[in-house]
């Protein structure tokens, strides 16, 4: 069930009443969250319900095991190979079997590896990357080990499972050992959120992908080179708004429930490298190779060379991690190769550049990977990029129309881009002033207008997929 | 921290906008229960109560500036669109289907001939086409540049809702609009539910579920044949999931059935993908004998190699029909 759908939001209205109803039963209000939790994963898929049930019982096992050898590392590795082999096994069991089949008859050999029809469980990368984080919680502090119930809870948070943002176990732990959950937090900033999120996805990440980007990267050959660069600026927006507005959904719901999701974009248009780029772009998956990968490969602590290579680790783990395609492989190694020559720049103490410059750069070097993140198939993304300069069509063949639309739309974006945050407080403080009643209508309002320049149907999100 | 209102507030609140907003998309809420639940909420009301969110979702839409979308805020809004009304052959297949025994799949049927010239194709369907349309028409184009071909192809739509979305009418209006000369169909899994008609829900599976799919396959097939149109028709391989493989089953004995009462084409893709009379399998051997996935992982739509299969043999089918 989608966090956009009719149905989501009508059992909203039943849920979220009762659970505050709760508030001072706290231990009924988290069992309520977990039965909702699994209720919510249950409508994807009854059996996947039941794996996550089994493969949480096993972290929490996990966990309670390396809290008991907390001065010794091989059961903290064991433990993270054990709970990331879900991820694997399930993931990318049929690219690497496929893919080692392909190698080894190109040498000449055949594959043993069995065949196997695997389903892919939704939310997987998320919910195993947030039990890696407990894993190392219980094994760095055994004294924060938790029981069973708080586990499940937190391997089946449902404002974060099915598509992040990723949760640090100690963060979650500390809001429920502090008692502020199950009482809505700030709700006028939750409600704000939501709207907003809804709108980015329903109106503009729709529009954008219906009007600039499926039709093109479906059938780049039959475009000429500006329909193309359209369809590329058009995705880059497409996907920050997409993915974006689902997480100030979901934060604003985790809000009304008592909860602080991590932050998980800060205006990533906005960057003037590609590094701060990555402190801006799904920050909570970028920290977690940041601190989980990079920082204990050896970080930037054992020289120069080195430090290249656990970039490019990290990332090719962060491209990889989206999929098993070669298209995140490519994707993954293109944001490295950015990041390690803008170190190597660095290193050689070139000048640093004019602030517009650095800004355009970046927006033009992360809009090209994009187009490896977007493409169904590396061909199909090399296409699209030769389509650029050889081109039957000829560069201006467009409608220029919906270019110059797309072009206010880009620069209307980036401004608000820069305002956002003082947007968001005036907005905030503008509800806080209003009536109840007030509110209500806005929002009723607003949400009509949503619903009516949003698509038929529910469309999926785009991070769903991972 | 900042609590500016209460639980309780809270809770009427919402409750409010949400009912504010129920009431004021009743009638696409109905269409949308229909679609995805097989719900109707207008089998349960007096017509009167859907009415007025139809009508303000009409001026809402006609006051709106249209940023980049066409047809299908008409049918979204459950506008009418005049279309002269088509006269379907009379349905005349057998009102039981019964599973073939295993082995056994309906043969596909190559009878048309496309006439000389340029043609002009339509590529409708569910996400199945979705799928294969681009690989088809990017094949094609390369062959035949002068060829107009437009896909149409739209997630979730199928026969059994025509409130949702309505194929028999859409393609009509296409056959008018652009002179089509072929239309190529690909779509089912959308199919195996029950069927709401103006005076009473139908059981999918049912000789009256049969009978009113049937009919609206031939108001396709007869807008075609009358238009001197050449339709293909393709069939569904296996399904991984038993009510799709059922409809499936169900679906391409109509399918095939009224092609052949229409002379128009069909194409099997069982052989290519899976036979639905045998158990669902997404490997099959390639021509050097290594298993190749074929299916994704929903067990309805295809891989990159399921879908390059299907393509090379609806191009086949196609150059075929050109050089008879």
């Amino acid at each position: 069930m989608s966090f956009v759908s009719p149905e989501f939001a009508l059992l909203c209205l039943l849920f979220f009443p009762l659970y505050w109803q709760l508030v001072g039963r706290p231990k009924v209000q988290r069992a309520l969250m977990l039965l909702s939790g699994y209720g919510l994963y249950a409508t994807w898929s009854l059996t996947f319900a039941g794996v996550l049930f089994t493969y949480s019982v096993g972290i929490w096992a996990l966990g309670w095991w390396v809290s008991r050898h907390a001065k010794e590392r091989l059961p903290m590795v064991l433990a993270l190979v054990l709970c990331t082999s879900f991820l694997v096994f399930f993931k990318y069991y049929e690219f690497l079997r496929a893919s080692l089949s392909d190698g080894l008859v190109y040498l000449g050999f055949q594959t043993a590896l069995p065949l196997m029809d695997l389903v892919t469980p939704i939310g997987v990368s998320f919910f195993t990357f947030q039990a890696v984080t407990y894993v190392v919680m219980a094994a760095k502090q055994p004294t924060s080990v938790r029981g069973l119930p708080d586990v499940l809870l937190f391997l089946c948070f449902w404002p974060s499972l099915f598509a992040g943002p990723i949760v640090r176990a100690e963060k979650f732990f500390a809001q429920l050992d502090a008692g502020t959950t199950g009482r809505p937090l700030e709700v006028s900033l939750a409600l704000y959120w939501i709207v907003l999120g809804a709108a980015q996805k329903l109106i503009f990440a729709t529009w954008l992908g219906d009007t600039f980007v499926d039709p093109v990267f479906k059938y780049p050959e039959q475009q000429g080179g500006l329909t193309l660069c359209a369809a590329m600026v058009g995705y880059s927006l497409q996907i920050v708004l997409d993915f974006g507005g689902y997480t100030l959904i979901v934060t604003g719901l985790a809000r009304l429930l008592g909860y602080e999701l991590p932050v998980n974009f800060r205006q990533p248009y906005l960057a003037r490298n590609l590094q701060d780029f990555w402190t801006r772009w799904h920050v909570s998956l970028s920290s977690f190779i940041r601190d989980y990968i990079y920082i204990p490969l050896g970080g930037n602590r054992l020289g120069f060379t080195r430090t290249q290579c656990h970039v490019m680790l990290g990332m090719l783990i962060s491209g990889v991690w989206h999929g098993p395609n070669w298209t995140f492989v490519v994707w993954g190694l293109l944001h490295g190769l950015g990041v390690v020559g803008i170190n190597f720049y660095k290193h050689a103490r070139g000048p640093a550049l004019p602030a517009w410059l650095a800004h355009t750069l970046t927006l033009l070097f992360v809009t090209v990977a994009w187009v490896f993140f977007r493409a169904n198939t590396l061909t199909g993304a090399l296409n699209l990029l030769q389509g650029l300069w050889h081109n039957a069509h000829g560069f201006w063949h467009a409608d220029i129309l919906q270019v110059i639309q797309l072009a206010v739309f880009t620069v209307v974006f980036l401004v608000l881009c820069r305002h956002a945050a003082a947007l968001q407080t005036r907005v905030v403080d503008g509800m806080q002033s209003m009536s109840p009643w007030l509110v209500t209508a806005v929002m009723a309002v607003l949400i009509y207008v949503v619903i009516a320049l949003g698509p038929s149907g529910v469309p999926g999100f785009i991070y769903y997929r991972f | 921290m900042k609590v500016s209102f209460s639980v309780r507030q809270l809770g009427w609140m919402l409750g409010a906008v949400g009912l504010i907003n129920t009431l004021l998309w009743l009638d696409s809420l109905d269409n949308y229960l229909d679609a995805r639940f097989q719900w109707s909420l207008s089998a349960h009301g007096p017509a009167d109560w859907f009415e007025p969110s139809r009508r303000l979702a009409n001026q809402f839409s006609n006051m709106t500036l249209q940023i980049g979308r066409h047809a299908k805020e008409a049918i979204k809004l459950g506008q009418e669109v005049p279309v002269p009304s088509a006269k379907p052959a009379p349905p005349a297949m057998q009102l039981n289907v019964q599973a073939l025994p295993e082995g056994a799949f309906l043969p596909s049927l190559a009878v048309q001939q496309l006439a000389a010239g340029p043609q002009r194709v339509v590529f409708a369907g569910d996400s199945m086409m979705q799928g294969i349309a681009p690989l088809v028409i990017r094949d094609l184009s390369l062959k035949h540049p002068d060829w107009q071909m437009t896909d149409l192809s739209k997630q979730s739509t199928g026969l059994t809702s025509r409130k949702y979305f309505d194929w028999p009418r859409t393609i009509q209006q296409e056959i008018q609009a652009q002179k089509l000369t072929l239309v190529v169909i690909f779509l089912g899994p959308n199919d195996p539910r029950d069927m709401y008609l103006p005076d009473k829900r139908v059981s999918f599976g049912k000789p009256e579920w049969l009978e009113n799919y049937a009919a609206r396959v031939d108001e396709i097939l007869a807008n075609a044949v009358k238009n001197q149109v050449r339709v293909i028709w393709l069939g569904l391989p296996a399904m991984r999931d038993e009510p799709l493989q059922r409809g499936a089953m169900v679906s391409n004995h109509v399918f095939h059935d009224r092609a052949q009462a229409f002379g128009t084409d069909y194409l099997a893709t069982e052989p290519l993908i899976g036979l639905v009379s045998l158990p669902y399998q997404k490997f099959m051997r390639n021509e050097n004998g290594l298993p190749v996935n074929l299916r994704g992982e929903d067990g309805t739509h295809f891989t990159p190699a399921g879908l390059h299969i299907i393509k090379k043999a609806l191009v086949e089918h196609i150059e075929k029909a050109q050089t008879q």
